[in-house]
C-alpha cells in the first residue's frame, strides 16, 4: 500500500506534495484533514513558495522533528536571514508547527538582542509612531539602558 | 516578502526568555505596542524569576570625605529606629525603579521585629515578611501572647495580613535581623532561644559569645532536598590570625567569603576598614580596593528581574488599618 500523498498550494500558486503522515506535523493541516479528508489541494494563502519549500523540508527531514530539538535549532541556524526567519515564524504560526515557530522567534530575537532601536525597526519593519518629544522622555526615563 | 510582521509574531519574538534586560528596556521605545507588551504585568511577572537568570552582589558602604557622610547605595531596608512609621524600600537595582511600603507600625518599646523579602519562585510574586517578638526580657512572662506575630504582604494585593498557625515561632525565640537568607521558597533567619530549657527540641542555636571562640566564623551550608531543607553542614571556618574581622560580609561567585577587615594604615597609622575576599583553603587574603567606615559594610544579593516595571517609580503603599502589634496583645 503506498504512502498517502497530500498537495499544498503557496500563495503564488504552486504546488508541493508531501506524504500525509509528515504534513500532519502541522495542527493545522491535521484538523483538516480530520474535517473533510482532505482529498483536494490545501491552499495556504500566506505562505509563498520559497517559504513552503523550506517548511517542506523541514517536516521531510527526517521522523518527527517536532520532537528533535537539537534538529529544529539547526534547522533555523542554518537559516540565518531575519526576513527568512520571520516568513518562517509566519507560516510555522498559520499551520501551527510549534517548535519551529518558537525556534525561528528564538533565532530573531537572539540575532537583534544588541541592534539600536533603528536597526530593530528596519528588521522587523515597524513603524516609529512616537514624536521626537515622547522618544525623548522614554529614553530620559530609561537612559543607562542606551 | 509581506509588507510588515504581525504582532503576534514580534510579541512571540519579544519573549524569548534569552533577551537580556537591557536590550527589553532599550526596545520600550520601538513603538507604542512594544511598550504596552513590555511593561505589562503578564510580561513582567512571566519574564521568569528562574535560577538561570544572573545574580549579582551590591555592596554597601560609608566613606569619609571632607567629612561628609555619603551612602554609596540604598539598602532594602529601613532600620528600626525608634520613629512611628518603619519603612520597606523595595528596588529593582537593573531597572532603576523602587516602591516604598509601610511597615505594620509595632509597640517599640516592649517589641521588635525582623522583615524579610523574597519573590516567591513559583508566582513570581515579591513578599514580606514581618516577625514581632518580645524586645525585652524581662517581660517575656508577663505579656500574656504565645507565638510571635507574624504578618505577610504580598505585591500583587498590596496588603498585609496576619498569618494564622499554630506554629509560629515560640515567644522566647529573638531574631537575628542581619542574618536571614532566602533558599528556594522559604526565608530563613538565624535565631536564639533566650531560655534554657527545651533547646534540644528547638530549631534556635545558642547565641555567639564575643569572648571564647579563636574560630569565631563558621561557615554552614543548607542541603536542599526537592527544595526542602534536610541538613546543615559544617564547610570551614575562617582562619586569619594576622586579620581583624569585624564580619562576613557576603560570598562571591566562588562561594568564598567577603569580609570586612580592620587594619592599621602603615602611612598614617589610622585604622582603616577594607574589603576582602578570602581563600577557605588557602586560608589566603585578597584586597579589594575597596575601603569604608567601620562596620559600614553590607551586601545585597539579587537576581535579575523585570518586576516593578509594571509600577510607578517611589510610589507608597500605606498598610492600611493594620492595628498596631502592641495593641493587640497587651
Amino acid at each position: 500500500m503506498s504512502k498517502k500523498t497530500l498537495t499544498l498550494m503557496s500563495k503564488d500558486k504552486q504546488l508541493f506534495n508531501i506524504e500525509e503522515h509528515l504534513a500532519v506535523q502541522s495542527v493545522t493541516i491535521r484538523n483538516m484533514v480530520k474535517e473533510d479528508g482532505a482529498s483536494s489541494v490545501i491552499p495556504l494563502p500566506r505562505v509563498d513558495s520559497e517559504t513552503l519549500a523550506l517548511v517542506i523540508e523541514y517536516l521531510n527531514r527526517q521522523q518527527a522533528p517536532e520532537e528533535d530539538e537539537d534538529y529544529v535549532k539547526k534547522f533555523v541556524d542554518e537559516r540565518g536571514e531575519i526576513p527568512t526567519l520571520l516568513e518562517l515564524a509566519q507560516a510555522a504560526l498559520d499551520l501551527d508547527i510549534k517548535k519551529l515557530m518558537d525556534a525561528a522567534c528564538m533565532k530573531v530575537a537572539d540575532l537583534i538582542k544588541d541592534f539600536t532601536l533603528e536597526e530593530v525597526r528596519e528588521a522587523l519593519r515597524i513603524e516609529n509612531d512616537r514624536t521626537p518629544e515622547e522618544e525623548k522622555a522614554i529614553r530620559d526615563e530609561f537612559q543607562w539602558a542606551f | 516578502m509581506s509588507t510588515y510582521v504581525p504582532l503576534d509574531i514580534q510579541f512571540r519574538i519579544i519573549q524569548q526568555r534569552l533577551l537580556p534586560i537591557k536590550s527589553l528596556i532599550r526596545f520600550i521605545s520601538v513603538c507604542k505596542a512594544w511598550k504596552s507588551f513590555i511593561t505589562s504585568s503578564e510580561f513582567v511577572v512571566g519574564y521568569g524569576y528562574h535560577h538561570t537568570q544572573p545574580q549579582h552582589l551590591m555592596i554597601k558602604y560609608d566613606v569619609e570625605e571632607n567629612y561628609s557622610e555619603d551612602v554609596k547605595f540604598v539598602c532594602f531596608f529601613r532600620e528600626p529606629d525608634g520613629s512611628s512609621k518603619n519603612m520597606a524600600v523595595l528596588w529593582n537595582p537593573l531597572i532603576r525603579k523602587s516602591i516604598a511600603i509601610d511597615l505594620p507600625p509595632v509597640e517599640l518599646s516592649e517589641f521588635d521585629f525582623v522583615v524579610g523579602f523574597g519573590v516567591c519562585p513559583q508566582t513570581n510574586d515579591p513578599k514580606l515578611v514581618q516577625i514581632t517578638y518580645i524586645y525585652d526580657n524581662k517581660k517575656i512572662e508577663s505579656i500574656s501572647c504565645i507565638p510571635n506575630q507574624v504578618m505577610v504582604f504580598t505585591l500583587s494585593s498590596g496588603e498585609w495580613r496576619y498569618l494564622s498557625s499554630n506554629q509560629l515561632p515560640r515567644k522566647s525565640i529573638e531574631f537575628d535581623q542581619r542574618c536571614s537568607r532566602v533558599i528556594g521558597q522559604f526565608i530563613y533567619w538565624l535565631a536564639y532561644d533566650r531560655t534554657d530549657e527545651d533547646v534540644q527540641e528547638s530549631l534556635a542555636v545558642v547565641k555567639f559569645s564575643a569572648h571564647t571562640p579563636l574560630e569565631p566564623y563558621v561557615v554552614w551550608t543548607m542541603e536542599m532536598e526537592n527544595d526542602d531543607p534536610k541538613s546543615l553542614t559544617k564547610l570551614f571556618s575562617i582562619q586569619a590570625p594576622h586579620a581583624s574581622i569585624n564580619r562576613i560580609v557576603g560570598f562571591s561567585n566562588n562561594d568564598e567569603p567577603i569580609l570586612e577587615s580592620l587594619e592599621v594604615d602603615h602611612q598614617d597609622s589610622d585604622e582603616v576598614c577594607q574589603l576582602v575576599v578570602y581563600e577557605p583553603f588557602s586560608g589566603h587574603i585578597k584586597h579589594l580596593g575597596v575601603r569604608g567606615n567601620n562596620y559600614s559594610f553590607s551586601a545585597i544579593s539579587y537576581t535579575e528581574s523585570l518586576l516593578l516595571l509594571d509600577h510607578d517609580d517611589c510610589r507608597i503603599i500605606s498598610c492600611g488599618d493594620v492595628k498596631k502589634v502592641g495593641t493587640i496583645l497587651s
